[in-house]
C-alpha cells in the first residue's frame, strides 16, 4: 500500500514538472530570445537589455 | 515641496567610454548596472529615475560611450539616436549631462563641444577629480563654467562626491542650451574645436611642467612588458583557476554535508519506494550534482569582478592584440570575449562596440568557444577524475588553464579562417585602446554583482535544474521492469532505450549510452549534465542512496562496459571536455545570435557547425588516442 501511495504522488509530481517545464518554455518561446530570464549563468544580464 | 511622481524631465548621460557614465547612473538612482575599469561596457540605453533636492522626478539615460558624434559604431549609433530623439518613442533629453574624465580633458571635452554645437542643454559632469589632481593636473572648474557658458560640476561619482550637487544643478528651470562661440565661419568645426580646448585647457586645467610619473606608470612598466607581461598574465590566470579550485574546497564540504543529512533524513522519514527515490535520487541528487559547484561560481565572479574593477582588463586587452591581430581580429573584440567567459549572452552583445560589420559577425560566431561559467561544474567534475584525485591541485589548475587556452586558441584559429572567407573590410578604423590608471576595486559593486550571479545559479538550479532532474528520474524509472537489478531496470527504462539508440552516434568517440544520454539532456543546459550523470549512475549502488560528488566521481570511475572494460579511461574522459569544449549547448545564445546577427541562418549554423565540430573533435581525440596506444 505504500508503494502504491508513493509511486502515485512520484507520477503526480513528475507530472506536474512536466507541465511547468512545458510553461516556462512556451512563456519563452512568446517572449523571445531568453524570455527575459537571462541563461543559466549570466545572472539575467540580458533581461535588462531586452 | 512634496515628492512629485511624475517625470518632470529627461537628463541623458553622455561621454567617452570609460568617464564613468554608469558609475554616474549607479550613484544617482542607486542602481547596479555593470561597470568596469574599461571602455565599452554598456552597449544598450539603460533607463533610471532619481529625485533632484527639490523634489521632483527625473528619467535618466545612461547611453553607451562615443568619441563623437559621427556614430562609427552600432552603440554608438544608439547613443546619437537617444540624443537626437530617433529612437522608437523616445523625445530628445531635455539635458545633457557631458560626463567627461578630468584627467584627459582635452580629449573628452571634443563630445561635449559638439553637444552644446547641437543646440542641447548641457552640464559638464568633470569626473574624476580626484585622478586627475593627482596626477598634476590644476583644475578650475569655475573658469571653465565661465568660459563654456554651462554649468561645471567636479565630481567623484565612485565615492558619491558631488553627486548633489548634481542634483541641485538640474533643478528647475533647467539648464539653457549654451552658443558655441569657437565655431568661426571659414574654420573646420574640428580645427575650431581644438584650438578652443587647448585655450580652455590653459585656462583651466592647468598641468604643472615635470610630468609625474604615476604608480600606474609604474605598474605598466611590468604589466605592459612584452615579456614579463605575458608572464604576470598567465600567473594571473593560472592563480585564478587554483583558487577556483583550492579555497572552494571547505564550502563545497558544507554543501555536500547539507546535501547527504538531507538525503538521509528523507531516507528515515519514507518506506522504500518511488517517491523516495525520485526526492533522494531525482531532487537531492540531481540538483546537489550542480549547487555543490556554487562556491566555484562565485570565486568565477569575485575574480572577473576585481579584473574588470581594478583596470587590468584594459592591460590584460593591450597584451592579446598582437594575438588578435594574427586572428584577424582587433584588440577590441577582445573584451567582448573575455566578457563570454562568464557568459556568452553579454559578451555576444558587447560585439557592439566592434566598428566593423564582417569583425563583429566573426566575434559573434566564435564567443561561445570562451568556455562560460555553465561549463566550469562539467570541467570539475570531470578534471579530478582525470587526475585521479581530489580538488585543490596545482595540476587540476594547470589542466584547467590548458582547456580555456584550447577554447580561446580555437577561436582564434576559427576567426582567422572566418575573416580570410569574409573578405576586406571597407572600414579602415583603428584601433583605440583606453588605458584607464589602476583603482582600488569597488567592493560594494563587485559583492552586489556577485550575490546576482549566485542568486541566478541557485534559482536556476531551484527551476530549470530541479525540473528536469525530475524529468530524467521518471525517464530513467519508467517504464518498469518486472524483475532485475538496478541495471536491468535502467535498460528497460525509457532512458535506457534513448541511450541504446544514441550509443551508436557516441560509442566512437568513447562514451556509452548513459553518457551519451547525459550529453543529449545538457542541451538543455549544460549543468544539467552533472545532474543526469548523478541520475543515470546512481544504480550502482542500487538506487537509494544519495549521491555526493565524491560518490558520483567513484560510480563514474567504476563504471564499466558490458564486457567488463572501464567505461572511463583518461581518454574517453579527455574526449568528453573536448566535446564540452567546442559544443554550442545554450539555446539561449543561440537565440541572441540569431537577434544581434540579424540572421537565423547565421545563428543556427553556427549551431550546427559547433555541435558538428565538437563530435569531430571528440571523435579525432579518442580514435587517434587509441591509435597511439592509450
Amino acid at each position: 500500500m505504500s508503494a502504491d501511495w508513493q509511486s502515485l504522488t512520484a507520477f503526480v509530481l513528475v507530472l506536474l514538472t512536466a507541465a511547468a517545464l512545458l510553461r516556462r518554455w512556451l512563456r519563452r518561446k512568446r517572449h523571445g530570445s531568453c524570455g527575459g530570464g537571462g541563461c543559466s549563468s549570466c545572472g539575467g544580464a540580458s533581461r535588462r537589455k531586452h | 515641496m512634496p515628492p512629485t511622481t511624475e517625470i518632470a524631465a529627461t537628463i541623458a548621460l553622455l561621454g567617452n567610454p570609460n568617464a564613468g557614465k554608469t558609475t554616474l547612473f549607479n550613484a544617482l538612482t542607486g542602481g547596479n548596472q555593470r561597470v568596469g575599469n574599461y571602455s565599452g561596457v554598456t552597449v544598450d540605453v539603460k533607463e533610471g529615475t532619481f529625485f533632484t533636492p527639490h523634489g521632483r522626478k527625473l528619467r535618466v539615460l545612461d547611453l553607451p560611450g562615443c568619441y563623437s558624434l559621427r556614430a562609427d559604431s552600432p552603440d554608438e549609433k544608439v547613443a546619437v539616436d537617444a540624443l537626437l530623439g530617433k529612437l522608437p518613442g523616445a523625445a530628445p533629453p531635455d539635458v545633457v549631462v557631458c560626463v567627461v574624465d578630468a584627467s584627459h580633458l582635452e580629449r573628452h571635452l571634443q563630445l561635449a563641444l559638439q553637444v552644446v554645437e547641437l543646440g542641447l542643454p548641457c552640464v559638464l559632469a568633470l569626473n574624476m577629480v580626484d585622478v586627475a589632481e593627482r596626477s598634476g593636473l590644476r583644475l578650475d572648474p569655475a573658469k571653465l563654467a565661465a568660459e563654456l557658458g554651462i554649468p561645471v560640476l567636479p565630481m567623484q561619482a565612485s565615492s558619491g562626491k558631488g553627486i548633489v550637487e548634481l542634483k541641485q544643478a538640474l533643478r528647475f528651470p533647467l539648464p539653457h542650451a549654451a552658443t558655441a562661440t569657437w565655431l568661426m565661419p571659414g574654420t573646420a568645426p574640428e580645427a575650431a574645436r581644438r584650438s578652443y580646448i587647448n585655450r580652455l585647457c590653459e585656462l583651466a586645467a592647468r598641468r604643472s611642467a615635470v610630468h609625474q610619473f604615476s604608480g600606474s606608470d609604474r605598474a605598466d612598466q611590468v604589466l605592459l612588458h612584452p615579456l614579463w607581461g605575458w608572464a604576470c598574465l598567465v600567473a594571473i590566470l593560472l592563480g585564478v583557476f587554483w583558487s577556483i579550485f583550492s579555497f572552494a574546497k571547505i564550502p563545497m564540504g558544507w554543501i555536500e554535508m547539507a546535501q547527504g543529512a538531507l538525503g538521509a533524513w528523507v531516507t528515515s522519514l519514507l518506506a522504500s519506494g518511488d517517491l523516495r527515490s525520485l526526492l533522494v535520487d531525482g531532487v537531492i541528487g540531481g540538483v546537489g550534482g550542480v549547487v555543490m559547484f556554487l562556491p566555484q561560481i562565485v570565486l568565477l565572479f569575485l575574480f572577473i569582478g576585481l579584473l574588470e574593477s581594478t583596470g587590468y582588463m584594459a592591460r590584460a586587452a593591450f597584451l592579446m592584440d598582437a594575438i588578435m591581430a594574427k586572428a584577424g581580429l582587433r584588440g577590441k573584440a577582445f573584451l567582448p570575449l573575455f566578457t563570454s567567459y562568464a557568459c556568452a549572452i553579454p559578451g555576444v552583445m558587447a560585439t557592439r562596440t566592434i566598428h566593423s560589420a564582417k569583425e563583429r559577425l566573426v566575434t559573434i560566431f566564435v564567443a561561445p568557444w570562451m568556455s562560460c561559467s555553465a561549463r566550469l561544474p562539467v570541467y570539475l567534475l570531470i578534471v579530478p577524475l582525470l587526475l585521479h584525485e581530489n580538488e585543490g591541485s596545482w595540476k587540476q589548475a594547470l589542466v584547467l588553464f590548458f582547456i580555456y587556452a584550447l577554447g580561446t586558441l580555437s577561436a582564434f584559429a576559427a576567426a582567422r579562417v572566418l575573416r580570410g572567407r569574409l573578405g576586406p573590410d571597407a572600414s579602415t578604423g583603428h584601433f583605440l585602446l583606453e588605458m584607464p590608471p589602476y583603482r582600488m576595486p569597488q567592493w560594494s559593486y563587485i559583492f552586489r554583482h556577485v550575490v546576482e550571479r549566485a542568486w541566478a545559479f541557485v534559482r536556476n538550479a531551484g527551476t530549470l535544474i530541479l525540473g528536469i532532474s525530475i524529468l530524467l528520474w521518471a525517464l530513467s524509472t519508467y517504464p518498469k521492469s518486472s524483475g532485475g537489478d538496478a541495471a536491468d531496470q535502467l535498460a528497460h527504462s525509457a532512458m535506457g532505450r534513448v541511450g541504446v539508440l544514441i550509443e551508436p552516434l557516441v560509442k566512437p568517440l568513447g562514451f556509452d549510452g548513459r553518457t551519451g544520454t547525459a550529453v543529449l539532456t545538457s542541451f538543455s543546459a549544460r549543468e544539467v549534465f552533472n545532474a543526469s550523470m548523478a541520475i543515470l549512475f546512481r544504480v550502482r549502488d542500487g538506487g537509494d542512496k544519495q549521491t555526493t560528488r565524491g560518490m558520483l566521481r567513484e560510480q563514474i570511475a567504476a563504471a564499466t562496459w558490458p564486457d567488463g572494460r572501464p567505461l572511463f579511461t583518461p581518454l574517453s574522459l579527455i574526449s568528453l571536455l573536448v566535446f564540452y569544449i567546442y559544443a554550442l549547448q545554450c539555446l539561449p545564445t543561440v537565440a541572441v545570435v540569431a537577434r544581434e546577427s540579424a540572421s537565423w541562418r547565421w545563428a543556427l549554423g553556427q549551431f550546427t557547425f559547433m555541435t558538428a565540430f565538437a563530435w569531430c573533435a571528440s571523435l579525432l581525440v579518442y580514435q587517434g588516442g587509441r591509435l597511439l596506444g592509450f
